[in-house]
């Protein structure tokens, strides 16, 4: 799916509008922020090309790409130049950047749901922009809004323009928000993780258009995500963001075969694969909070670093793929690449059925269709399953049923010998004990008003009330070793913790009640992937110790190809496959998965 | 309009009457339960003679059973028709219905003034979170929030009738009605109660709402669409605020409207309030329970208009399930 551009290079200089960042540098001053959150970013967006800006969350990819078109939040102090043929759009007054955007410069959010004025009919929206630029009315207004709603593929523009966000899905909201961005024909797009939170498919139909888009209209698009797998099949050019600063950039293809930067290597290895089910183990650590003048900002972290990277900021050099990179010892790591592991999980687990869930169905009161729809299955004790689907399919009710959060409309559920017919306040301690479940966001999941000793107590004394006050420290104090968290931690409260620690927390939380059935819905979902390795390395490991089996929720195929020992795909509710993980990715059977298959984007299938 | 939006505007009204109709029948009864020869005593006073208080019965039908008694004013009620005071025997409408109208002027002038006061302060201290004067005033605010209307009464009276003399005492306070000015300085302390009153809640929802919606992604992106700040403050950020704002102005009205009768009282204004306390003191059937409905009335017209108001502002509770 990579293009190669060179041709037109040769052809002359292109059309459309070009946009250079020339050392963009933007400080947040405050209290405990000394460093510039974005240091000396220089980039250059071509005419019908895609530049992609990579990075883990609080880099300053979202940050950059905001200073980029001039747009600053109070107390932000935003140097260096942004120019548009000759216009630097950081030099100039507030009226004339707004003749530039949303004219000549677009820029697009992440959450097009919170990007749309919930209460305004999108075809206002729509015209706002295009009366303003382009002083459109009447019959021209309304033919134009049409064609952009086709253009983004939009059903039935004219109903469409008069409804509000909300009666329209996420993606048709993106597409919608694209149309606006597009209204006046802009030379620069910028896109700010615009396909995030979506569903594979719906990404994939989303980034194809823009593909088209940017290639026919000629705009330079600039593309913020922390999907590299998504930019590697998307971008002509990457960029890769550590702490502020971009410390590899080059030809997406060039960057994605032989990366030359430590960082990049280890963040293409923690993308899950779904032609190779190995991970490479996640990276020790959190990144710094700012950029990091007076060393390498990645050494700490950096499992190549040398006693120089600990005293030399690196300066971008030239690379060998005809980027720069941004590494002391790029060219002696040339052709050093991390290895991936196998998860070491109790793979041959026992014969023995733990769980047997036959034919249940639920059906919510007021609900159109049943949530889930006569879905069986067994689970092996020690066993992985992996429960595959799009937003809405059921995969999270499932897990709702057997943790009797919710009681089935009908079917039947059994639990080693105990029928689960009843929601969990009424089961017995025993059984609750033994099902634990892990919610995709601990901000919500941990209490805030606790401390993390407070919230570790808790499966302790209600399910191992024969232990006393000594042990059971012991237990919070071993348990976070395990998870590879200090024991100053017991005494933090969530809120000090970052979101991979959190979601460490309320593993451990889960394993303190020596569970034989771990549930987890989208665990890794809001981290990211350096993150996500560790989390998932940990749940590897503590259910290999305790022989738990896992029930693996998530939207991520190749997430999933790697963990779990066995996997489900759903849709609307039902069953649409059920395979061994292996014949699944071998020769699926239904074209449902075969679809959500091809739909995910691949690292290095270029 | 359609059918749906119908059926839901339908479905409120038909709520809101049968509010009304519960008000009475407890009104009624509550004022009603007793023996009539004891609503005549509480009328006509302890030393009374049995042929006096038979005359009383049965000129006012009080013989009758309480659920005839409760259909026939009922049904004169819809009518417009209040009945004859008990105490006086004048036409209850004659007296409530002056009072009905000063007291709604003197609700609806707070009230107006208090709203008014409230977004002014709230969008102003929105525009300025964290800073000094932020601090201050939503600290002053939440002073004056939690502070009964009596207090804010008896200290505006204190202040500007004792302490400033700048109006006449209660006492000098008899409602005149040949002189404007007069009559337009008898409003101002009652109306400044009721605004006082509303001011402090209007403004710390008219705070939040509008500081969240500048805060809002819609607002940046309707900014980087170039769009005039004009619009982006007015089409984007203050229609949003507005959606929590009704409902805590409907709230407001509601407040102002029952704080009528404790300004009446504090302030000697000749409004519905005042009546309604001399009326339960003297046993004035009829009076009573046509300003408790009077009030219900206007507390259900202003829910009424609240939920429209929503329906027409929020297109997800219009359109909700299509």
């Amino acid at each position: 799916m990579l293009r190669d551009h060179d041709e037109l290079a040769i052809g002359g200089e292109p059309a459309g509008g070009r946009l250079e960042l020339r050392d963009i540098t933007v400080r947040h001053p405050g209290p405990g922020r000394d460093g510039p959150t974005v240091w000396n970013v220089t980039l250059t967006l071509e005419p019908g090309r895609i530049l992609g800006l990579a990075g883990e969350s609080g880099c300053g990819k979202s940050t950059t790409a905001k200073a980029a078109i001039g747009f600053r939040r109070g107390g932000e102090e935003v140097s260096g130049a942004s120019v548009l043929s000759g216009l630097d759009l950081l030099g100039l007054a507030p009226d004339a950047r707004r003749r530039l955007w949303g004219n000549r410069i677009s820029y697009v959010s992440q959450s097009a749901s919170l990007a749309l004025n919930p209460s305004m009919r999108v075809g206002r929206q729509l015209a706002q922009p295009l009366r303003r630029h382009r002083g459109l009315k009447g019959a021209a207004l309304a033919q134009r809004q049409v064609e952009l709603f086709e253009m983004v593929g939009i059903p039935n523009p004219q109903a469409a323009l008069k409804r509000y966000p909300f009666q329209f899905s996420g993606g048709q909201q993106q597409r919608i928000a694209l149309a606006i961005a597009l209204c006046c024909d802009p030379e620069i797009l910028i896109l700010d993780e615009p396909t995030t939170g979506l569903d594979v498919t719906t990404q994939a139909r989303i980034s194809a258009l823009l593909r088209d888009i940017a290639d026919r209209m000629r705009i330079a698009v600039l593309y913020v995500s922390h999907d590299l797998a998504l930019l590697a099949n998307l971008t002509d050019r990457l960029a890769v963001m550590y702490a502020g600063e971009i410390v590899e950039e080059g030809p997406t293809r060039a960057v994605i075969a032989a990366p030359r930067h430590p960082y990049t290597k280890i963040l293409l290895g923690l993308s899950p694969r779904i032609d190779d089910p190995r991970l490479v183990p996640g990276i020790p650590g959190i990144p710094p909070p700012t950029a990091v003048l007076d060393h390498c900002a990645f050494a700490p972290r950096c499992p190549y670093a040398a006693d120089a990277c600990h005293t030399v900021h690196p300066a971008p050099a030239a690379a060998a793929h005809g980027g720069v990179v941004r590494c002391l010892r790029a060219d002696e790591l040339s052709t050093v690449s991390p290895e991936p592991v196998a998860f070491a999980h109790a793979r041959d687990a026992g014969t023995e059925t733990l769980l047997i869930v036959d034919q249940v169905r639920l059906h919510y009161r007021n609900a159109p269709r049943p949530s889930v729809d006569d879905v069986s299955f067994k689970l092996a004790a020690g066993e992985w399953l992996g429960i595959v689907g799009e937003s809405g399919s059921g995969k999270s009710s499932i897990l709702k049923m057997i943790s009797g959060l919710v009681l089935p409309t009908e079917g039947y559920m059994r639990f080693g010998n105990i029928r689960l017919d009843s929601l969990a306040l009424a089961r017995p301690r025993e059984l609750c004990r033994t099902i634990q479940l892990v919610f995709q966001n601990p901000d919500a999941s941990l209490n805030p008003r606790h401390s993390i000793r407070q919230i570790l107590m808790r499966p302790l004394v209600l399910f191992r009330g024969e232990l006393g006050a000594r042990e059971r420290e012991a237990m919070i104090l071993a348990i976070l070793d395990r998870v590879r968290l200090p024991a100053s931690v017991a005494d933090r409260m969530p809120h000090h913790l970052s979101g991979g620690q959190r979601q460490r927390v309320a593993i451990a939380r889960a394993f303190l009640a020596r569970p034989q059935l771990l549930l987890c819905d989208e665990v890794t979902s809001a981290l990211d992937v350096s993150v996500q390795a560790t989390v998932l390395q940990m749940i590897a490991d503590l259910s290999a110790e305790t022989g738990a089996a896992v029930i693996l929720v998530s939207h991520d195929l190749a997430l999933v190809r790697t963990m779990a020992d066995r996997i489900i795909v759903m849709k609307d509710g039902m069953v649409v496959e059920q395979a061994a993980s292996d014949a699944l990715f071998a020769d699926p059977q239904s074209a449902y998965t075969r679809e959500l298959i091809a739909a995910i984007p691949r690292l290095g299938a270029a | 309009m359609n059918w749906r939006l119908l059926q839901q505007v339908g479905m409120r009204l038909g709520a809101n009457l049968l509010t009304l109709a519960l008000i009475s029948a407890v009104t009624f009864l509550l004022m009603n339960v007793k023996a009539p020869e004891d609503i005549a005593r509480s009328v006509l006073g302890r030393e009374v003679s049995a042929p006096q208080i038979a005359e009383f019965v049965a000129r006012h039908e009080l013989d009758r059973p309480v659920l005839a008694r409760y259909a026939g004013w009922m049904a004169d009620f819809v009518r417009g028709d209040f009945g004859k005071s008990i105490v006086t025997g004048r036409p209850v409408s004659a007296d409530v219905v002056t009072r009905l109208g000063r007291s709604l002027l003197l609700a609806a002038l707070g009230s107006l003034v208090g709203v008014t006061a409230g977004i002014a302060i709230g969008v102003f201290l929105a525009r300025r979170i964290g800073s000094k004067t932020d601090f201050r005033l939503v600290t002053g605010l939440l002073v004056l929030a939690s502070m009964p209307e009596f207090l804010i009464g008896i200290a505006l009276y204190l202040v500007f009738v004792v302490w400033l003399g700048w109006f006449p005492t209660q006492a000098g306070m008899a409602f005149s009605f040949g002189d404007v000015w007069a009559r337009a300085v008898t409003f101002v302390l009652p109306a400044a109660t009721i605004a006082l009153l509303l001011m402090p809640h209007i403004a710390r929802v008219a705070r939040a709402a509008t500081m969240e919606a500048f805060a809002s992604d819609y607002v940046d992106a309707a900014r980087l669409r170039g769009l005039s700040e004009r619009q982006v403050n007015w089409d984007h950020a203050f229609r949003n605020a507005a959606l929590p704002l009704v409902s805590v102005i409907g709230i407001n009205l509601v407040y102002a409207v029952s704080g009528v009768v404790v300004v009446d009282y504090l302030f000697g204004f000749p409004g519905l309030g005042a009546l309604l306390v001399a009326s339960i003191g003297s046993g004035d059937l009829f009076t009573t329970q046509a300003i408790v409905m009077l009030f219900a009335l206007v507390i259900v017209a202003i829910n009424v208009v609240v939920d429209l108001v929503m329906l027409w502002l929020n297109p997800r509770l219009r359109l909700a399930g299509r």
